[in-house]
């Protein structure tokens, strides 16, 4: 059981990352339907906004409502330059991933300053409520409550040759929000390991110990903040080009409680955390995509008992497991 | 002028309503320093259950009655099977993030029952109207009035004057102390969890006649109530009801005078902004972690 377990354990990061790695390249050749790879793109999608959300809330502590607002910038910057603009490249993921940026420096700088714990919480809540309620009462640009549809492909550019393909086919879009997942677990492994990691982990632990010996605590979570919104509107706009369809639905909260969900079971302030969050519960709406009540009350149950129980989800009752083994060896 | 008197007599109306809102957040924040995020969805079941006793034939009167001490039980409930416990652990974010699972939770348990069809009460008062020289008032908003000022009223003899609402100041005052005076602070939190889902569901209820209910009509009134809390300063009742008259007064002038579409966003601009001009010095000690 050790032997088995120990796969699990830091030295062996490596290990898991290859099999990782090996097994996202050879998964379109095992799955065949169409049904089940855009549920996996829509749950790689969720990854990515796990992974971003890990970071203010795992490595910061701070609970962030405003993670749906950076997803729908992201979406809906993508879908207003591909429809009113006709940029559908490269520019406009940069573009959506840009305007996420300052929207979350917009509330990011005061409410991190000035707000913390619950009160951070409301205030990011009243940011992506306001948000919502603006794009579904935006007329003309946003196409109001019905939303966008028609947004283009994803033009991709051969940087070699200059030939322009449109992507439109699932498997093209798996590989390329695939592709922008690893990089965001790669900049969140390096970061996690740097000293900004470890500056993240001592203010988390005690704000004030880390101001007296002279952090500068709110550029850090203000970093990690913004991190999380780059790749909160990576996501969205990678949603854009692969659904073709924006609806002020991808600026619910209820995105944010489902990946905090995730990052919470899967275990919060860990690399695989939010990963293995994102396995367990990214299937669920789609499966149960026909019975709304049935799938809020799901997450909420699932959420509630874990941090009612375990509340360092899964990582963190693995990470026991050792510590008491490491015990009772000694 | 007459706008004007209009647009003042339905703000302060409103206004008194969203206290009643406001009074329960706050207290349950003085107690346990939770920010009680499933309080909207108190307000929700307080307006089912008076429209099912209501349609049982049970007169409004009596409906209300039971329907919010019913909902004050599942306060009780809620406390002492859930909050307790989260409270107890580490997280600062896990009571905060446990009562938005609950809200989600309740929600979907109210779809699931209710069905999305938005529920209608019947009842005849409602659509009666009051002619007070040139301004309108609906019957139900006279009875909204008398209700919300009577409740206030008694809310603040219960804590100045009694030795339970004594108990309950003393806790949100100073747990520890209050703890070494012999005070039972889990009692005083299931009161406290009694009181606020009692109110948030007279406001429910008293609201019903007025407007129709769905599983999600909670959203609106917690906001506003957290709103209203955070201005009047967070445990102060009396505090509570004075915001809460302002900020019925600044939404129905808004209303009125700018545009009734963006009333809600009003809202949240208000809250955001008094969120951050006056930030957690407020409340100073509460918020410190660890």
């Amino acid at each position: 059981m050790k032997r088995v377990l120990s796969i699990f354990s830091k030295n062996s990061s490596v290990f898991w990352i290859v099999i990782f790695f090996a097994f996202s390249l050879l998964l379109p050749i095992f799955v065949k339907s169409h049904f089940y790879v855009h549920v996996i793109i829509l749950g790689i999608l969720y990854a990515m906004l796990a992974v971003g959300f890990n970071f203010i809330f795992g490595f910061v502590g701070e609970l962030s409502f405003a993670h749906s607002a950076f997803y729908g910038i992201g979406a809906y910057t993508t879908a207003i330059l591909s429809i009113k603009f006709g940029i559908s490249d490269w520019k406009a993921m940069l573009l959506s991933v840009l305007f996420a940026l300052i929207g979350a420096l917009i509330i990011g700088v005061p409410s991190l300053r000035f707000t913390r714990g619950p009160y951070f919480g409301i205030v990011t809540l009243a940011f992506a409520l306001f948000l919502k309620l603006a794009v579904a009462n935006g007329g003309a640009l946003t196409g109001g409550p019905t939303g966008m549809p028609g947004i283009a492909g994803f033009k991709l550019i051969n940087p070699f040759t200059g030939n322009i393909s449109v992507l439109s086919t699932e498997i093209s879009y798996y590989y390329l929000s695939m592709a922008f997942l690893w990089i965001c677990l790669f900049i969140s492994i390096g970061l996690a390991r740097s000293k900004v990691g470890k500056i993240w982990i001592a203010t988390k632990e005690n704000p004030d110990l880390a101001e007296s010996v002279g952090i500068d605590t709110f550029s850090y979570n203000l970093l990690a903040f913004l991190i999380g919104a780059a790749m909160a509107g990576l996501a969205g706009s990678v949603y854009a080009f692969y659904t073709g369809f924006v609806s002020p639905k991808v600026l619910d909260p209820l995105i944010t409680l489902t990946v905090a969900t995730m990052v919470i079971i899967g275990g919060e302030g860990t690399i695989l955390g939010p990963l293995i969050g994102t396995l367990l519960i990214a299937p669920l709406p789609e499966a149960l995509r026909f019975a709304r009540g049935l799938r809020d009350l799901i997450f909420g149950m699932m959420l509630l008992v874990t941090i009612m129980f375990a509340p360092g989800g899964i990582m963190g009752a693995v990470k026991h497991y050792f510590q008491a083994k490491g015990k009772s060896l000694e | 002028m007459t706008l004007f008197l209009q647009a003042l007599t339905e703000g302060v109306i409103n206004g008194l309503a969203y206290s009643l809102m406001a009074a329960g957040l706050t207290m349950v924040f003085g107690v346990g320093k939770v920010i009680n995020f499933a309080h909207g969805e108190l307000y929700t079941l307080g307006a089912y259950l008076a429209i099912v006793f209501v349609q049982t034939r049970l007169p409004y009167p009596l409906a209300l009655v039971v329907s919010i001490v019913l909902v004050g039980a599942v306060g009780i409930l809620l406390e002492t099977g859930i909050m307790r416990r989260l409270v107890a652990s580490k997280g600062i974010w896990a009571p905060f993030l446990g009562t938005f699972a609950l809200s989600s939770i309740l929600q979907s348990v109210y779809l699931i029952i209710f069905g999305p069809d938005p529920y209608i009460l019947n009842n005849p008062f409602a659509y009666t109207t009051i002619n007070i020289s040139s301004i309108t008032i609906m019957g139900q908003d006279v009875i909204i009035a008398i209700v919300s000022v009577i409740s206030i009223a008694l809310l603040s003899w219960f804590l100045r004057g009694t030795k339970y609402g004594i108990a309950i100041r003393a806790v949100s005052q100073d747990k520890d102390a209050a703890l070494l005076m012999g005070i039972d602070t889990n009692r005083i939190n299931q009161l406290t969890w009694f009181l606020g889902a009692l109110l948030a569901a007279l406001a429910g209820a008293l609201i019903t006649p007025e407007s129709t209910v769905d599983p999600y009509i909670g959203l609106t009134p917690l906001l506003i109530g957290l709103c209203i809390v955070i201005v009047g300063g967070l445990g102060s009742v009396e505090g509570a009801v004075l915001a809460g008259i302002i900020l019925g007064l600044v939404e129905s002038m808004a209303a009125t005078y700018l545009s009734p579409d963006f009333k809600d966003a009003f809202g949240y601009l208000l809250l955001i902004f008094i969120l951050l001009i006056r930030p957690s010095g407020l409340l100073g000690k509460s918020l410190r972690r660890g």
